[in-house]
């Protein structure tokens, strides 16, 4: 039972993880999109009281769709509370495999040094935290949110020039929000709002992340 | 140019001291790394302790216990089995403790150790510690003992209860000093009248209550004499109180009886009284007062009874000189009498310096008031000993009665029971006194009634509450019976050969009659009325009646002694009878369900539950006294309202009734 609530959970995490890398840009199959219970508990196991599947085997490697070499590591380290030891083996893995982006998948938190530690390697190595809780669902599918697409830095400068605007006339959106999270905006990026409206059909409205 | 370079200056001055800053975080946080990792020595250990705040020394320990480590930094030891509870109740020291810290630790040791070190580190920011002296950091020795299981969560009650017993522990100690200094000042009370008047502050609520009283016995005495004119309001009260005794001190030096005791001691209550009037009311100098007013009272007595030269008297007698003497100089004293009276002195002292018994001092100056003012109107009428006789007899009886049991009870009781003897002694008297008065003369008895109607309305104290009750009960029977008994003393003291006596006992009766006269004009009634009524009340027995009644009375003494241990066994309705033959004055019983007999029946038997715990420490078996009491209840007029008492209300009227 407790088990079966284990993996369920896993599965989940991991399918939010897939959508996640897929809505940023990076190459997931549709098989891993739409992998069920029953296909992750046969790839990974249904035991994870018995290491079946430990955290380590979910771990993730993408590529981007446009740029092969642009590759991205989701991490599931073991123990509950992340420390600057885990991050630093991680750094060194990143290190090696010449990988400059990851998501750490934490069960229960980080410890402040361990989250300073993240900061100070921020402009080389990008390393975003995520807790397992936060993850259990995909937040962009609930119905309040609406749609978010993220512009590229062309798109970007189409529409300054179009609207005449500098960056900082701008509606904003906070680095820290979740949607921002999810789809990790750096700042300075612009995020493209779609709503449905009653009277338009469609409300478009641009964020510049902070 | 200047100016810029000036900016140019103060711009890298900034940047130099944000760079410092910044650096010295960044040590901070290398430390915190380096400290993550085990051989650490505490030498190094302190050294970079002088770098780093609270927060990163906690850092330290979260990263520790992550890579599982002992979360203090000195300690070498790998961190083990982690208590998975956040909470620990522990039975040993009734506390719970929040074990999240505690968590990050191998051991107690160290978790009160880092707890140690904690304290110590400085909490300034780190960069601004260039100026600061090295913080000498102190290790606690990791073989310590003692640890700690946790932070307490729930802080136990225990030590605000312990707080709160300790503040009563001193305020019990502070009364006990204050009853000790009391009591030293009763063993000396005539040097210590000036002492007494520091005590004022600590009486002064008592002495508000107090106040309150006396307004009723002014209400007494206004209807008793009617010549005091100054008491008016409640701060005269003592002016009145002064008043009487220096009318008492007169009287007694015109009468010329006043022996240097007498005069000593009336001299003293009056300046007592004095000093009284002038400061605010000071309640122990009132009892002062009235234990020299009692004083005056039993000597004065004493002297009456030496001009009557009644020689059995005259041991009593003796007696009562030899305390009062003994009392003015210090000596050790050996009467009966005498002790009561200290213990009457040392329980009123008592009774001041007890809160919760109020009613006894009531009842005590009650008592002394009565006493003082029936000596105050004899002295006024100078009729001679006229209301003597009231207070000879009852005087008498207890000087006699002390050859009855009553003398080993007075002698064995403890002083707690004492206190409530002394306050049933003078009581019982006044019973006496009422008994013999109502058989002299209906308009007293009516008077008294008034009086006493008079002072329910103003009771609070349980203590006159039954005393009231107790007066209730007392009927015409009751009076008789105990009248009867007290003849039967005086009659035995009569018996030890002094035929004066009977001349004397004339004289008394005769007095008496004057006097209550006189009494009964002097509490306002029509005098005409009161004349009829004194003469139609028959005057007191002659001598011979009384002779004969006594010995009736002593074949009836003698016939309960052995009934008691025949009707031990007899239903009680046999007894009653048996009661009614020998006692022709109570109604033989139609019915065994007739209600005064129920209401007899429950009286004796609360009565009979109470008297143990009563007797106990007098050495007395209930069966000694039972016979009587049961008689005495038999005559006693009692109604469904007056029987209801609460348990040590009970104890009370049964040492009430033992007394009669």
């Amino acid at each position: 039972m407790d088990d079966d609530a284990e993996t369920y959970k896993l599965w989940k995490i991991r399918k939010t993880i897939m959508q996640l890398c897929h809505d940023r840009g990076y190459l997931v199959t549709q098989d891993e999109l739409d992998q069920t219970l029953d296909e992750f508990k046969a790839q990974f196991g249904d035991k994870p009281s018995e290491r079946k599947p430990s955290r380590s085997d979910l771990i993730v490697l993408v590529a981007h769709n446009d740029d092969p070499t642009d590759q991205m590591f989701v991490f599931f380290p073991e123990d509950d509370k992340v420390g600057i030891k885990t991050i630093k083996t991680y750094c060194q893995r990143m290190q090696e495999e010449n990988i400059t982006r990851a998501i750490i998948v934490v069960q229960v938190g980080m410890t402040p040094s361990a989250k300073q530690a993240l900061v100070d390697m921020a402009p080389k190595y990008i390393l975003e935290q995520f807790l397992e809780s936060e993850l259990l669902i995909n937040i962009t599918e609930h119905m309040l949110v609406p749609e978010h697409v993220v512009m590229t830095t062309e798109e970007k400068q189409e529409l300054l020039d179009r609207y005449k605007l500098k960056e900082s006339q701008l509606p904003r959106i906070q680095q820290g929000d979740p949607v921002a999270r999810y789809f990790g905006l750096k700042r300075g990026q612009v995020v493209k709002i779609i709503r449905p409206s009653e009277t338009a059909g469609r409300y478009v409205s641009y964020r510049l992340c902070v | 140019m200047t100016t810029k370079v000036d900016d140019d200056t103060k711009k890298a001055e900034l940047r130099k001291k944000v760079e410092y800053q910044v650096a010295c975080e960044e040590r901070a946080y290398r430390i915190v790394e380096r400290l993550i990792d085990n051989p650490i020595t505490e030498e190094m250990f302190c050294n970079s302790l002088q770098y780093i705040t609270p927060s990163h020394y906690n850092d330290i320990l979260e990263e520790r216990a992550v890579s599982k480590l002992c979360g203090y930094p000195v300690c070498p030891n790998d961190l083990g089995e982690v208590m998975k509870q956040k909470y620990l109740i522990s039975t040993k020291t009734n506390k719970v403790y929040d074990l999240e810290a505690r968590k990050n630790f191998c051991s107690n040791k160290c978790y009160k150790a880092s707890q140690h070190l904690e304290k110590q580190i400085s909490n300034a920011p780190v960069w601004s510690r260039k100026s600061l002296p090295p913080i000498r950091f102190e290790l606690l020795p990791l073989d310590n003992k003692i640890g700690r299981l946790g932070n307490e969560v729930i802080v136990s009650k225990s030590a605000d209860v312990k707080d709160e017993i300790k503040t009563l522990q001193k305020l019990d100690q502070y009364e006990e000093n204050l009853l000790k200094k009391k009591q030293q000042k009763t063993e000396q009370p005539h040097v210590s009248v000036g002492e007494d008047l520091k005590k004022e502050d600590s009486d002064e609520i008592k002495a508000k209550f107090e106040n309150m009283n006396i307004s009723d016995e002014t209400g007494q005495n206004l209807n008793d004499e009617q010549t005091n004119k100054v008491s008016h309001s409640m701060d005269k009260n003592i002016m009145n109180e002064s008043y009487n005794s220096g009318n008492k001190g007169k009287a007694d030096s015109e009468r010329g009886e006043s022996s240097q005791n007498k005069g000593k001691k009336t001299k003293k209550s009056g300046k007592a009284s004095k000093i009284s009037s002038n400061v605010d009311k000071s309640k122990t100098d009132y009892l002062m007062q009235l234990l020299d007013k009692r004083k005056a009272l039993l000597s004065k007595m004493v002297d009456d009874q030496d001009k009557a030269k009644i020689s059995v008297n005259n041991d009593s007698n003796a007696k009562h000189r030899v305390p009062d003497n003994g009392q003015d100089i210090g000596k050790i004293d050996k009467d009966i009498e005498c002790r009561r009276l200290e213990k009457g002195g040392h329980t009123s002292r008592q009774l001041v310096s007890d809160v919760n018994e109020p009613t006894g001092v009531q009842t005590e100056c009650d008592d002394g008031v009565e006493h003082s003012n029936n000596l105050i109107c004899d002295v006024k009428e100078t009729v001679q000993s006229g209301s003597h006789t009231d207070s000879v007899i009852p005087h008498s009886t207890a000087g006699s009665s002390s050859k009855y049991p009553d003398e080993e009870r007075t002698q064995n009781v403890e002083s707690l029971q004492s206190t409530i003897r002394n306050k049933s002694d003078s009581k019982s008297v006044n019973n006496e006194n009422e008994a013999l008065i109502k058989t002299e003369s209906k308009p007293k008895k009516e008077a008294l009634n008034k009086n006493e109607v008079k002072t329910k309305r103003k009771i609070t104290s349980t203590l006159e509450y039954i005393c009231a009750g107790v007066k209730c009960w007392v009927t015409m029977e009751t009076t008789d019976y105990l009248h009867e008994n007290c003849k039967d003393k005086v009659d035995i003291c009569i018996d030890l050969g002094k035929p004066e006596f009977n001349k004397q006992y004339k004289d008394l009766v005769a007095k008496v009659d004057a006097q209550e006269k006189d009494f009964d004009a002097l509490l306002g009634e029509e005098s005409m009325e009161s004349d009829v009524k004194n003469q139609a009340v028959a005057p007191l027995p002659h001598f011979d009646v009384l002779k004969d009644e006594l010995q009736e009375n002593q074949k009836r003494v003698e016939h309960f002694m052995k009934g008691s241990f025949v009707y031990k066994v007899t239903e009680k309705n046999i007894n009653l009878k048996s009661d009614s033959k020998d006692n022709s004055i109570v109604l033989p019983t139609v019915d065994r369900y007739d209600q005064i007999v129920k209401r007899q029946k429950i009286t004796l038997e609360i009565i009979s539950k109470v008297l143990p715990e009563v007797l106990s420490p007098l050495n007395l078996l209930i069966r000694d006294i039972f016979t009587e009491l049961r008689q005495l209840v038999s005559t006693f007029n009692l109604t469904s309202d007056n029987i209801v008492y609460k348990p040590s209300e009970w104890i009370l009227i049964s040492i009430v009734l033992l007394r009669m």
